[in-house]
């Protein structure tokens, strides 16, 4: 791909620290493997509405009954990837959680998908996720410095399941002004996620100007596209909304159990739902994420915590800037079972090179149980967590080496720089902590000798107790219950 | 080659994986006028337990348990040919498995698949985002004693529930017991719908599964 040269500039908005792992030579022999894949082996899509649009487009279509295999030609795949914006807005429901995507700006959030499990805040007990646990999710990530948007991460279990998804978008923003990222399950609930988005945003156009959510879609491994991946898509974009490519393969089992190989099905996939989404709207944001992991076949489970999920992210998020696309990396979980040591590691070796190599988003604060359960201490901790290594990714700032020289001589040796102005004036860059103990141990035994997963569930309920949303305008959540309480009819109407 | 070396020759043959070697001994026991009955439970079959051990010890990966798997089952073929139909290898049971419709995940499904074929079941893979009458239908056909069903997602597991009642109206839910699993589902859930069985993983399920099946 030609016209990449501007991430290798130092433009002030770019992470001033970070990965380069990957040359130029190396990131355009993947996409030359990437582009051979499209066109030979080609892409399983399901719905015909689709493989039509795919047609149009300039696919070339074999026609196989219940799917169509697509191929897709070089120049189609790199005149969409040219077609889609690098960087775009992230709008919240309250404009001032807006959150710019561009090079170098990076944003974190928390579930890793949609958690069915989750360590109850109150008693501890393992149990499934219902509607309430991700209004509850919602509001503490509304709440948290270090998270930019919101990802839907519990399903609203308790509720028809046709339509879970359209109680999770009612869950969600209630309790969040913040961006709002969710799947929709389908067509017809992502109309219904659109004409609620509509009624908070005020409107149709008021939408289309001010996406505040954004639809997120799952190719499936290796190399296919189902119903309910393109049919969310097209529904979305119609809608106004942006999208986010979900591929999430298991080396080993849905994908090469090489890394080089993963990157490149990986990408493979995320292109091709990026070609369809450009034509369905040209120019339309589109968000490519890399979650693909591995599996472990000793033990036939799917970690989450390991190298491979960082080594994978990092290559492909190098692949998309290269693109000058924008970046979304699934990092941060855990296969522990509790908010232990284990999850500590688990979250850094992966979030951490995340941040690194730039991504745009980062999900996976407070998954726990290779993405399985979710848990609100591993959220708190993780939060805090994100905001540290952030910190990192800054760098520092050379620009005060004069300033810094003169100071050192000033003081001397046997100084002291405690009451310096110098001091005065810096300090409050310093970190800080919140949730991760630096106290003296006489201090931290007079407070219960508490672990810091024990403080973060007490400030989980303490935000839960006090922290109130921005509220939605007059009228809107009846607009919500009425627009809910219709699809849910359509729905049961359309199983009976 | 005396029987007893053909014996091991054959156990070895399944826990190298090699189909290849493990035909070839199928044919000289075929050949040497061997009782095939024999060469399948004192040769082939304690290969594939100890496969099974390999793998739950984590010795053994996935993908040779499968090829093994393979080899075993193409060198039974050539020793049942040359029995007589009444006689042929008693499975452990038969199983019919799929994910439920909606549902496009089934690598958990295939593995659990694969693991029941090692420990002797007949199993009947229907793949993934199966219509639940397909369930109904093949249980039916093959009067299995297991049905299998996986779901990933919470939008799937319900028809999880509506498949107990299917096989009942069918007037089949006597007959075959049911076994639920999926990264979604739990004890609590198969209790709930009244399934038979639950399994958290694919070595729980093979154990669930002789046990239902023995009962």
């Amino acid at each position: 791909m030609p016209s990449s040269e501007s991430h290798d500039t130092d433009r002030p908005s770019s992470p001033r620290w970070g990965i380069k792992a990957l040359e130029r030579a190396e990131l355009e022999a993947l996409h030359q493997a990437t582009l051979h894949v499209l066109w030979h082996a080609g892409v399983k899509v399901e719905d015909p509405p689709a493989v039509d649009i795919f047609e149009a487009a300039g696919a070339t279509i074999e026609r196989r009954g219940t799917h169509a295999l697509v191929r897709l030609p070089a120049s189609l795949v790199e005149e969409s990837i040219r077609s889609a914006p690098g960087t775009f807005t992230l709008h919240g429901r309250d404009p001032k959680h807006n959150f710019l995507v561009r090079p170098g700006a990076t944003g974190f959030t928390a579930g890793y998908g949609e958690h069915v499990m989750v360590i109850d805040i109150h008693t501890g007990e393992v149990r499934p996720t219902v509607k309430q646990d991700l209004a509850d999710i919602t509001r503490i990530q509304d709440n948290l410095e270090h998270v930019s948007f919101a990802e839907r991460a519990a399903c609203s279990g308790d509720q028809y399941p046709a339509v879970q998804a359209v109680h999770n978008y009612d869950a969600m923003v209630r309790n969040t002004s913040k961006h709002v990222f969710l799947s929709a399950g389908g067509g017809d609930n992502a109309k219904a996620i659109v004409a609620m988005a509509e009624a908070v945003a005020g409107g149709r156009e008021k939408l289309r100007e001010r996406p505040i959510v954004t639809c997120l879609v799952s190719p499936t491994s290796p190399l296919s596209l189902v119903t309910e991946c393109t049919s969310s898509m097209i529904a979305a974009i119609e809608g106004g909304l942006n999208v986010v490519f979900h591929a999430m393969s298991l080396s080993g089992a849905s994908s090469p159990a090489t890394p080089v190989g993963v990157v490149v099905q990986h990408n493979a996939e995320v292109l091709s739902a990026l070609v369809l989404a450009q034509a369905v709207r040209k120019g339309v944001p589109c968000i490519p994420a890399f979650n693909s992991t591995m599996m472990d076949l000793r033990r036939s489970v799917a970690p989450i915590g390991v190298p491979e999920l960082a080594l994978h992210g990092v290559a492909g998020i190098q692949l998309m800037q290269y693109y000058d696309l924008p970046t979304w990396a699934g990092a941060c979980a855990s296969d522990s079972k509790i908010p232990d040591a284990q999850q500590g590691y688990d979250f850094t070796l992966t979030a951490m090179p995340a941040a690194l190599v730039g991504a745009n988003v980062i999900y996976g604060i407070g998954a726990l149980e290779s993405v399985i359960t979710f848990d609100y201490a591993a959220m708190i901790m993780g939060a805090e967590q994100a905001g540290r290594i952030k910190r990192i990714v800054q760098g520092i700032d050379l620009s005060g080496l004069d300033e810094a020289v003169a100071l050192i001589e000033e003081v001397g040796p046997g100084g002291e720089y405690i009451t310096h102005d110098h001091t005065f004036a810096h300090m409050r860059e310093l970190s800080s902590s919140s949730i991760f103990d630096r106290k003296a141990r006489e201090l931290w035994e007079r407070d219960g000798s508490k672990s810091a997963a024990d403080r973060a569930y007490v400030e989980a309920r303490r935000i839960l107790a006090s922290h109130e949303p921005a509220p939605l305008d007059d009228g809107v959540t009846e607009k919500l219950d009425a627009i809910l309480a219709a699809r849910e009819a359509e729905a049961r109407a359309a199983t009976a | 080659m005396t029987e007893q070396e053909l014996l091991s020759a054959a156990t070895e043959a399944v826990v190298a994986a090699n189909e290849e070697k493990a035909c070839e001994v199928a044919r000289e026991a075929v050949s040497l006028g061997l009782d095939p009955l024999r060469v399948i439970n004192e040769g082939f079959t304690p290969g594939m337990r100890e496969v099974g051990d390999l793998f739950e010890r984590g010795t053994m990966f996935l993908p040779e348990v499968i090829l093994a798997s393979e080899a075993m089952v193409a060198a039974v073929a050539i020793l049942e040919e040359s029995l007589p139909a009444d006689q042929r290898e008693k499975t452990a049971g038969s199983v019919v498995l799929g994910t439920i419709e909606g549902d496009v995940h089934d690598i958990g499904k295939g593995i659990v698949a694969t693991l029941l074929r090692v420990y002797g079941f007949e199993v009947h893979d229907l793949g993934r985002d199966v219509p639940l009458t397909s369930f109904v239908e093949k249980v039916a056909e093959t009067g299995a004693d297991l049905v299998g069903t996986s779901a990933l997602m919470t939008t799937t597991m319900v028809g999880q529930k509506a498949l107990e009642k299917m096989l009942k109206e069918a007037g089949l839910r006597d007959q075959v017991k049911t076994m639920v699993g999926g990264a979604v589902v739990t004890q609590y859930w198969a209790d709930k719908i009244g399934a038979d069985a639950y399994a958290e993983n694919a070595q729980e399920a093979v154990a669930k599964a002789l046990e239902l099946a023995q009962g």
